[in-house]
């Protein structure tokens, strides 16, 4: 069975007359890599922040844990490691001082930790280097160095590889992967960098204007985005109803000239000969797909699948 | 909350700034005292009466701690990891107060014991320079530490509703200073007597039997404003 690790049901979050996040409802179970897409502005970070208790919902409910109650809540997010928008930490301190500092903070008997995590983040070579003087790669690793630091059961990443060099994102997804595979860790993350999502994901969940408009598991996205017969037609109504009569046949209409069938299409001259015998016209035929940023756009676009 | 306060003074013992400021001021302690003696009011017991009628001017170092213990969270943004690991946001709250308490504590005992040592050491103990005195001179300190306390958690207040440094200090200086101006303009001088700023010139002044009014109004004062800052930041937004 799987365990839920944040359950948000009907959650908000309204600043005035803004609605930030609306009727949100959010699952993630153990063991998922959840990645959470949307545009600027989408509510991405305002619903990280709420699980997080670093702003109170308006309304609805968060279980976390499997805990409801706030104090319950509380004390279940010393479970958690996390890095929402940039990481904060003291300038005057060096890398090392800083998790120091965050070890003491949380009661951390083990003073060890604060050396493995920044050699798990690669940051171990720093030595009295002030915060300050870091890049902003480094910074981004300091940051991950203190979401492990009490070695979390949830891992909660908001635009964690920005700024981050091509070597760094890709170390940056082992850590996750190694993470997520040898210690059970769950993971949710959001990111702008589609291509690398879809190398670590195993749940997506698609949001927009605060709203979570799909969620859907990896294989499912896969399934959603395989291979597709488009067919480019004078009346794709007309040849919607032609095609609804094809045996096996699974399409959706796109525009007013544009079908994507899905299912069926193993021999696509005898769709064009049903369609051209039912007077439509077919002026392209061909093979296609989606990755995941053409799916997250046409998602965003509005675009309904069959 | 012990973690709190702990980690707290663990980052502030580790800034040079600190260091620094405390230098700065036991330096002044002792120019003070050199500048005393060569103007010729050369006795401890005129130095150390000296030293409370100068206790206003330790406020305007407070917004200087704060700004250490909690202005630096919000300016470097690091509340947020604080927060997002569960901490209960009084206790939080509460653990700033207390840490900048502990610090002011440990900056008037350095600041106090280099004042008084080296008058003490290098002034000449007149007469009047008595166990009686050095009792009445420890109440009037220990009655200010209270009013210290109380103008902390008015800047902690501040410091937790406007985020910018700046802009808490400006206000804590206005509240603190001038809320007797306001007073006057609104015919409300009866008011005066809650004012911190009252009870420190008072402290100065009235017999030492009189010092519980101080120390009330400090009390009371404390615990209003941290009433009201754990019920602000209770639900105030952590960036």
């Amino acid at each position: 069975m799987n365990e839920t690790v944040i359950q948000t049901r009907d959650i908000c979050k309204t600043y005035g007359k803004f609605s930030a996040v609306s009727n949100l409802n959010l699952q993630v179970s153990r063991g998922d890599i959840y990645a959470l897409v949307g545009q600027n502005g989408a509510g991405k970070t305002t619903l990280l922040k709420l699980i997080c208790g670093l702003t109170p919902a308006s309304s609805g409910e968060l279980e976390f844990f499997g805990y409801r109650e706030e104090r319950q809540i509380g004390r279940a997010r010393s479970k958690m490691g996390c890095m929402i928008e940039t990481p904060g930490f003291f300038p005057y301190l060096s890398a090392k001082e800083n998790l120091e500092c965050y070890r003491i903070q949380r009661g951390i008997k083990d003073a060890g930790c604060v050396d493995r995590a920044l050699q798990f983040v690669g940051l171990a070579d720093t030595g009295r280097k002030k915060f300050k003087n870091f890049s902003l790669g480094m910074k981004q690793r300091l940051g991950l160095a203190l979401a492990v630091l009490n070695d979390p059961d949830l891992l909660i990443l908001d635009e964690p590889i920005n700024g981050l060099d091509p070597m760094g994102i890709k170390e940056f997804r082992e850590i996750l992967m190694k993470l997520n595979r040898e210690k059970k860790t769950t993971v949710l993350i959001s990111s702008h960098i589609l291509g690398e999502l879809s190398q670590i994901a195993t749940v997506y969940g698609f949001i927009r204007g605060g709203e979570l408009m799909e969620h859907l598991s990896a294989q499912e996205l896969q399934e959603k985005c395989r291979k597709y017969l488009l067919l480019n037609v004078d009346d794709a109504q007309k040849a919607a109803a032609v095609l609804k009569n094809q045996p096996g046949c699974a399409f959706s209409v796109e525009d007013q000239n544009t079908l994507h069938v899905r299912q069926g299409y193993e021999k696509p001259e005898l769709l064009v000969q049903a369609l051209v015998k039912n007077g439509v016209m077919v002026s392209q035929v061909y093979r296609s797909g989606m990755n995941l940023e053409q799916y997250f756009i046409s998602l965003m676009e509005g675009k309904k699948h069959a | 909350m012990l973690k709190l306060i702990h980690a707290d003074l663990y980052r502030i013992f580790h800034r040079f700034y600190f260091y620094t400021m405390m230098a700065a001021l036991s330096g002044l302690c002792i120019l003070l005292v050199t500048v005393m003696k060569s103007n010729g009011f050369g006795t401890v017991s005129v130095a150390w009466k000296f030293f409370l009628s100068i206790l206003i001017y330790p406020v305007f170092l407070l917004p200087m701690l704060t700004g250490i213990v909690a202005g630096e969270e919000n300016r470097n943004h690091t509340l947020k990891n604080t927060v997002s690991f569960g901490v209960s946001r009084p206790v939080l709250y509460l653990s700033k107060t207390f840490s900048t308490i502990l610090l002011g504590v440990v900056l008037m005992a350095v600041v106090l014991g280099v004042y008084c040592g080296f008058s003490f050491l290098t002034m000449t103990r007149d007469s009047a320079f008595s166990g009686g005195f050095i009792q009445d001179f420890a109440a009037r300190v220990a009655s200010v530490c209270l009013v210290y306390m109380a103008a902390i958690a008015i800047s902690i207040f501040f410091t937790a509703i406007f985020r910018r440094n700046s802009l808490s200090i400006f206000l804590f200086y206005g509240v603190f200073f001038f809320t007797d101006s306001l007073f006057k303009l609104l015919h409300q001088t009866d008011l005066n007597i809650f004012l911190l700023k009252t009870q420190i010139f008072r402290i100065e002044s009235v017999p030492v039997v009189q010092l519980f009014q101080p120390v009330l109004i400090s009390l009371g004062t404390l615990a209003v404003f941290t009433v009201l800052g754990v019920a602000w930041f209770r639900r105030s937004d952590i960036s």
